[in-house]
């Protein structure tokens, strides 16, 4: 039954979804975030008032590019996570079509829209002035317990990827599995760890490495 | 065959695993060691702009506050602080400014022609031949700043900014 709903969902149609609500929330984050007022509140002390205001024309220019990277940047990073995981599907010794795998991690990608919204609109109502904790600041993540300044620079990102968000991604990933390929909450979480799982780990040791050597 | 790739796949995720982890636990005990080190002005031996070597023992003869502003003649926001500089070069008197640069001579001396920094007396430009500025600094952002004071780091910042934050 399950299978079959699923079989049945527009792949194309869940992605155009899917980057709707993305660009949506760019859009919104650029009109009610992203103002004048904020830049020069944010960058007051670092930068002088020329500057501010060339680096709001410049990244008014640019807006344009970032609303069309948005779907660019998701397809790549839906097709990459639904191989990681098809593969680790594969060599769990279960078989499923590459399609499904991709409808089930565009599914899961409600809840880091979730975050991201949820980010928006923490940053909209308690403002801050502070480049750095804005800049580092992820809702409901390790990094919150700590004092970001206090922090090497090298251990923001994975303290960051720690998130509830992150945990409500694994979960619906562990359950939609499980529903598909028809086994038990267990098995699903296996299949997860060992291929999102350890692929998320290799990718958290990438970045790190890429900080520490071009810093 | 399918198990064999699988094992394949698992060794090598596994040494990309140890391999990345040697990497990075090397690379922090460095910067904890370069980070120690750059509290308080470390030695080092960059050419002017003649080809002479300048060294930290040549700074004795300049003032008590030093700024290294490592950068990149191609750089924007490195071009904007050299017009800064220019524009506040009163404000700067009772400084030293060390504008350091992987580049080659013929764009440096290009660099200090077109923003005219031989007019601010107190900027010296050197140029790091042997790429150690990283392994000195712990950084190769440009552009980025070390402010000494009697040989002790008050302040530093990675990226544009303004001169009064350099100063105070």
């Amino acid at each position: 039954m399950f299978y079959r709903n699923l079989n049945e969902l527009n792949i194309k149609l869940l992605f155009i979804l899917v980057s709707l609500l993305y660009l949506t929330l760019a859009f919104l984050t650029n009109t009610f975030l992203f103002t004048k007022q904020f830049y020069f509140e944010v960058f007051a002390n670092k930068f002088t008032g020329d500057r501010i205001t060339e680096m709001i024309e410049y990244s008014n220019k640019l807006i344009w590019v970032g609303y069309f990277c948005i779907p660019l940047f998701l397809i790549l990073k839906l097709l990459i996570i639904a191989l990681i995981l098809f593969t680790g599907l594969e060599f769990g010794g279960y078989r499923i079509k590459y399609s499904l795998v991709l409808k089930i991690v565009i599914l899961a990608e409600s809840m880091m829209i979730l975050m991201a919204f949820s980010k928006f609109t923490y940053l909209l109502y308690f403002k801050s002035t502070d480049f750095e904790i804005l800049k580092n600041f992820y809702p409901f993540s390790l990094i919150s317990l700590f004092q970001i300044k206090s922090i090497p620079y090298y251990f923001v990102y994975p303290l960051q990827l720690f998130n509830l968000f992150e945990v409500g991604y694994w979960i619906i990933l562990v359950f939609l599995i499980k529903k598909t390929i028809c086994v038990t909450f267990l098995d699903s979480f296996k299949v997860i760890a060992s291929s999102y799982g350890i692929s998320m780990f290799v990718w958290i040791l990438f970045v790190m490495f890429i900080q520490l050597q071009f810093s | 065959m399918k198990r064999r790739i699988k094992l394949i796949v698992g060794i090598s995720v596994l040494l990309l695993i140890i391999i990345l982890c040697f990497k990075i636990n090397t690379r922090m005990n460095i910067n904890r060691r370069i980070e120690r080190s750059a509290q308080l002005l470390p030695s080092f031996k960059f050419l002017t702009l003649d080809n002479v070597v300048f060294s930290t023992k040549d700074l004795k003869k300049y003032n008590q506050k030093v700024i290294i502003n490592f950068f990149s003649p191609s750089c924007e926001h490195c071009q904007y602080m050299a017009k800064q500089y220019l524009k506040n070069k009163e404000l700067l008197k009772g400084v030293t400014i060390l504008m350091i640069t992987i580049s080659d001579s013929n764009e440096l001396a290009k660099f200090n022609k077109d923003y005219q920094l031989k007019f601010v007396n107190n900027i010296i430009l050197l140029r790091d031949t042997k790429f150690q500025f990283f392994n000195i600094f712990e950084t190769t952002t440009v552009p980025s700043f070390f402010v000494y004071k009697n040989k002790i780091l008050v302040h530093k910042i990675i990226g544009e900014t303004k001169i009064e934050n350099l100063l105070n």
